[in-house]
């Protein structure tokens, strides 16, 4: 019962992928009729033979000279020509395959793609980049390949398989049974042999996945494995991830050098017994020899396809298998999506609320215990606490990259759950303590939130940052192409890059979390003073343990194990002795 | 940010480009462009330069060089000659792979060019029609697409 759910939902997954194909109906046609045309005319040369033989080589009556000499000119012209036409059919059918197979690749992958950045959050930290990656780029060619390729294979296959299979039973039927005789056979051992190979694919692309992620994670965080000393490490996590999918890749090798020997063989056995029986009926006149010649040559031309047809089973397997990967990504539904009422909010005001607020990752403990707090308008409002507090995870449920689990978080009084997310996020700013820079120019860096930025908006909220003097410094100014990550430039100039994204949005609600933590004392004064600046008629957040951060703000909040444990100015707290023995304890485990 | 009209620009008797602000003060200057492919006749910084060369703070960012008088504009435009020697291309005859580098012979509004380019990397798509190329001698040229004839478009495609 489970098996034939199983067959089902795989047999689901391929007729979903056909959907892809729809709007290439036309062409599709046009394909199948070229390669149809392409496979007949291969067939021609063989039949051929029997002329050639029987008519021009060895005649089994005698045939005038002149008329055995025009059948050899009127055979090889045919033969030139079958191969011009044929080769120029196949090619042009060639070319629109691979064109009509990036098409359908292009619509796959922006499906995928489009649908992977609408997922939450939380998906992407529960999956690995590697395996994702994967997902997109590896899985979705294969079933592009499958339909443009492996199919119109199994197409032309079929058409050799019907086509020689008529042809030869015209000649002799009793040969052809001898010839159908192993079909059975391929087919069991096709069934037997495929399962195992579809687990053992599976396996083998989990294996390759693992060790993407293994690259991905190291060069990501090239600067860690080099501090640490660790490239030897890195070498032995890869060479580890390497040898486990090369163990897999042999597996599968293993099997199918199982397999495809066991079909030749018995291929061959047929084979054999075809030159015997056709042998015997050349020896008693009952077959001339240009008919055993085209048995014999259709013969090989006639296995192909049966093996062709017999392994298209592994191969739907593998196909499948890919597209239960693809379609369970898109079938992902994202965990944080609009309301179907959802409120399109033109400008916030930044009053920013939460009631109760609760907030646990999956079925782990909660990160955040009841929360109550209010900000207003104009107010800096500095969050500190241990790690691990829920300092981060308070910032981020404004910005509804997750919900919370209980309670509400509001801003100027509406849910953020009722309020369009794009319209939410587009007024909210979140200075980061890793800056994510992209490869670009250093203009299209800052107006990465609002691509429609004039020069002059995106000078100003360079010049707001404190970053506009040193890009006038940059070889190309704005211009400037950065790498991946903003390389070539320092954290603190990164970090001023990132700050004058966010405020090119001018957002009412600033976020930042732990900004000024990988940056040098400039740029810790230069953001502090554009702190200051900002925080007229707009809400701001200072995430951080460092006093001098939390001195220019009006309110802060200590935050330890999800609940608010103190909360007041910056000198009340420190008079209290709440901060101070607070970041006391947080400066000593950092310097520990 | 001082506006075109508030500037002018001159050379004293050394040579030297100086900007007289408001008709008051006068520093020695130097123009660099903010954008220089995307909007080179935009928004330029006067930057003070010291006696050794050294760039100095901003004095002044101007939105449009049509915003100076005409002297001003035409000494800033042979200044920015000067700094960003930026050679158009306006059609690509061949462009050849070989295994160290790739040779291309263009024609540019300087004339006809053969140049060789030693990195795919230094050919760098700065907008979808713009490119910019440094040649193995360091020479930048640039090609906006959007005006190539379809010849050398195709030549294009594979190397951007």
């Amino acid at each position: 019962m489970k098996n034939n759910s199983e067959r089902f939902k795989k047999i689901k997954f391929i007729l979903r992928l056909f959907g892809y194909c729809r709007s290439y109906k036309s062409y599709i046609i046009i394909i199948f009729v070229l390669t149809g045309l392409a496979t007949l005319l291969s067939l021609v040369p063989t039949y051929m033979m029997k002329p050639l033989t029987d008519r021009v080589f060895a005649p089994p009556e005698p045939i005038p000279i002149e008329d055995r000499l025009w059948t050899l000119h009127l055979l090889v012209i045919l033969f030139v020509l079958v191969h011009v036409v044929g080769t120029t059919v196949s090619s042009i059918s060639g070319y629109y395959k691979e064109w009509l197979g990036e098409k359908i690749g292009i619509n796959l992958r922006h499906a995928v793609y489009g649908h992977l950045q609408k997922l939450s959050l939380k998906f992407f930290n529960l999956e690995k980049v590697g395996e994702l990656h994967s997902r997109v780029c590896y899985d979705t060619m294969s079933l592009q390949y499958f339909i443009v390729f492996e199919l119109m294979e199994l197409f032309m296959d079929l058409i050799m398989f019907v086509g020689i299979g008529i042809i030869l039973c015209y000649f002799n039927w009793r040969i052809t049974i001898l010839l159908l005789m192993p079909v059975p056979l391929i087919i069991l051992l096709s069934n037997t042999f495929g399962e195992k190979l579809i687990f053992t694919y599976r396996r083998l692309y989990q294996k390759i996945a693992n060790m993407d992620s293994v690259v991905f994670n190291a060069i990501k965080g090239i600067i860690v494995v080099k501090t640490n000393v660790a490239e030897e490490r890195e070498l032995v996590r890869f060479d580890q991830s390497d040898m486990a999918s090369a163990t897999e890749k042999l597996h599968c090798t293993k099997l199918s050098s199982l397999f495809m020997p066991s079909i030749g063989f018995i291929i061959y056995l047929c084979g054999i017994l075809v030159y015997w029986l056709g042998g015997y009926k050349v020896v008693r006149g009952e077959l001339t020899l240009g008919e055993m010649m085209v048995f014999i040559g259709y013969m090989w031309q006639f296995y192909g396809p049966v093996s062709g047809i017999n392994s298209i089973y592994a191969r739907y397997q593998n196909t499948a298998a890919a597209a239960e990967r693809v379609f369970k990504l898109l079938d992902t539904e994202p965990e944080i999506q609009n309301a179907q009422d959802a409120i399109d909010l033109a400008r916030l005001q930044g009053n920013v609320r939460f009631d109760n607020v609760k907030f646990a990752y999956g079925d782990q403990k909660n990160v955040l215990e009841g929360i109550n707090l209010e900000v207003k308008p104009g107010e800096i409002l500095g969050v500190t606490g241990p790690s691990g507090a829920g300092k981060s995870t308070l910032a981020y449920l404004i910005c509804r990259l997750y919900d919370a689990s209980a309670g509400s978080v509001s801003v100027d009084g509406y849910d953020v759950r009722s309020l369009k997310i794009e319209s939410l996020l587009n007024q909210i700013g979140l200075v980061l303590q890793e800056t994510i820079l992209f490869y670009g120019t250093v203009a299209e860096n800052i107006a990465y939130g609002k691509p429609e930025a004039s020069k002059m908006e995106i000078i100003s909220a360079a010049k707001a940052a404190g970053a506009h003097d040193f890009i006038m410094r940059l070889s190309d100014a704005y211009d400037t192409l950065l790498g991946e990550g903003g390389v070539g430039l320092s954290g603190g100039e990164r970090q001023r890059i990132s700050i004058a994204r966010v405020l090119l949005k001018d957002p009412k609600i600033i976020i930042f979390d732990e900004a000024t933590a990988s940056v040098d004392l400039a740029t810790q004064t230069i953001i502090q003073a554009t702190i200051k600046r900002l925080s007229k008629g707009r809400t701001i957040f200072v995430i951080s343990h460092h006093s001098d951060m939390l001195k220019i703000t009006d309110r802060v909040l200590i935050l330890d194990r999800g609940k608010i444990i103190e909360s007041g100015t910056y000198d009340d707290l420190s008079k209290s002795g709440g901060l101070s023995t607070h970041l006391l304890k947080e400066n000593n485990s950092e310097e520990i | 940010m001082l506006t075109g009209e508030k500037i002018s620009i001159y050379r004293d008797t050394s040579g030297i480009l100086k900007a007289k602000i408001e008709g008051g003060e006068e520093y020695p200057v130097r123009p660099i462009r903010c954008f220089p492919f995307t909007g080179a006749g935009q928004y330029l910084g006067l930057f003070k330069i010291e006696s050794d060369g050294t760039i100095n703070e901003e004095i002044a960012l101007i939105s449009d060089l049509k915003k100076l008088d005409e002297n001003s504009q035409k000494l800033i435009a042979e200044e920015l000659n000067k700094t960003y020697p930026l050679t158009q291309i306006t059609k690509i005859h061949s462009i050849k792979q070989t295994t160290k580098a790739i040779k291309w012979h263009v024609d540019t509004d300087k004339g006809e060019r053969r140049f060789e380019v030693k990195e795919q990397r230094d050919i760098c798509v700065i907008q979808p029609n713009l490119i910019v190329i440094k040649d193995s001698e360091g020479i930048r040229y640039q090609i906006n697409s959007a005006k190539l004839d379809p010849k050398s478009l195709a030549l294009l495609e594979i190397y951007t």
